[in-house]
């Protein structure tokens, strides 16, 4: 192993607790992330069908509906 | 049922797993615990190579965190053409470089032709650079340009190849020699000033 890599292997072990502690902040934003990604999943295509039926449009459940009507 | 296997996953399965395949599963499953055994893998030397290019702890944490994000949000982008580590320091290397020169920090790293003059002294034997001892490696790094620092780093410590580097910096293969000469020549020199006049 060269020096540089022995190197990298002594600022690795020296900064472990800068690592570990940024680790809490990555949780913090892939939870974030998370939560952010679910309301749009849950909400996303309301929204779209909200502007479909402003401009004038049929939203598909609704034109099912009244085929089976 | 995934979740069952995160405990193993952090201890003996990782271990045996490559990077590559690692990114698949990631990919397939969005396990967070995939992306847990690349951060174990890579967040120490991204850290390592951020605090030696930006030379600020607070800086290099503000760094490692973005670094690791924008490796989690573009996972998908991840072709498999190069090693999964030269991927992830390219991204790496690109952040420090770009925010350097948002900062105006080190001059060295957006002008190309400031060691012009070193051309004309001998080519340094990488065997000198390599064999220098850890502590002194460590002053050296610390003493020189970011740019010579950043190609060093790529070069000996990476192991990246020539065309890698190229890609990376954006410069022709036969640039990116000269430079790693140039690095190389002002690391000996800055090696001699420093320890040389000491004897």
């Amino acid at each position: 192993m060269n020096n540089f890599k022995k190197l990298q292997e002594e600022e690795e072990e020296a900064y472990k607790k800068n690592v570990d502690n940024l680790k809490v902040k990555i949780d913090g934003n892939m939870n974030t992330l998370g939560v952010f990604s679910a309301v749009v999943d849950m909400y996303f295509s309301k929204v779209i069908n909200y502007v479909v039926s402003l401009s004038g449009g049929t939203i598909e459940d609704d034109a099912k509906d009244q085929k089976s009507k | 049922m995934i979740n069952l296997l995160c405990p193993l996953l952090a201890t003996d399965i990782s271990k045996k797993i490559s990077d590559e395949e690692l990114v698949k599963l990631y990919l397939e499953s969005r396990n967070v615990a995939y992306f847990n055994i690349i951060y174990k893998r890579y967040s120490g030397k991204i850290f390592g190579k951020c605090l030696s290019l930006l030379k600020s702890e607070s800086e290099a944490e503000d760094a490692t965190q973005d670094v690791m994000m924008k490796i989690l949000m573009n996972m998908a982008k991840f072709s498999g053409k190069s090693r999964f580590s030269t991927w992830i320091y390219s991204i790496t290397y690109n952040y420090c470089i770009d925010f350097l020169r948002r900062k105006k920090k080190d001059p060295s790293v957006y002008v190309d032709d400031f060691l012009e003059n070193l051309d004309r002294q001998e080519d340094v034997n990488d065997s000198f650079l390599l064999e220098v001892n850890v502590g002194r490696l460590k002053t050296i790094l610390k003493e020189i340009p970011s740019g010579d620092r950043t190609i060093l780093l790529m070069k000996y410590q990476d192991e990246m190849s020539i065309k890698e580097i190229g890609g990376i910096l954006d410069k022709s293969e036969s640039a990116i020699k000269m430079k790693i000469k140039r690095a190389k020549q002002k690391f000996r020199k800055t090696y001699d000033q420093t320890y040389k006049e000491r004897l």
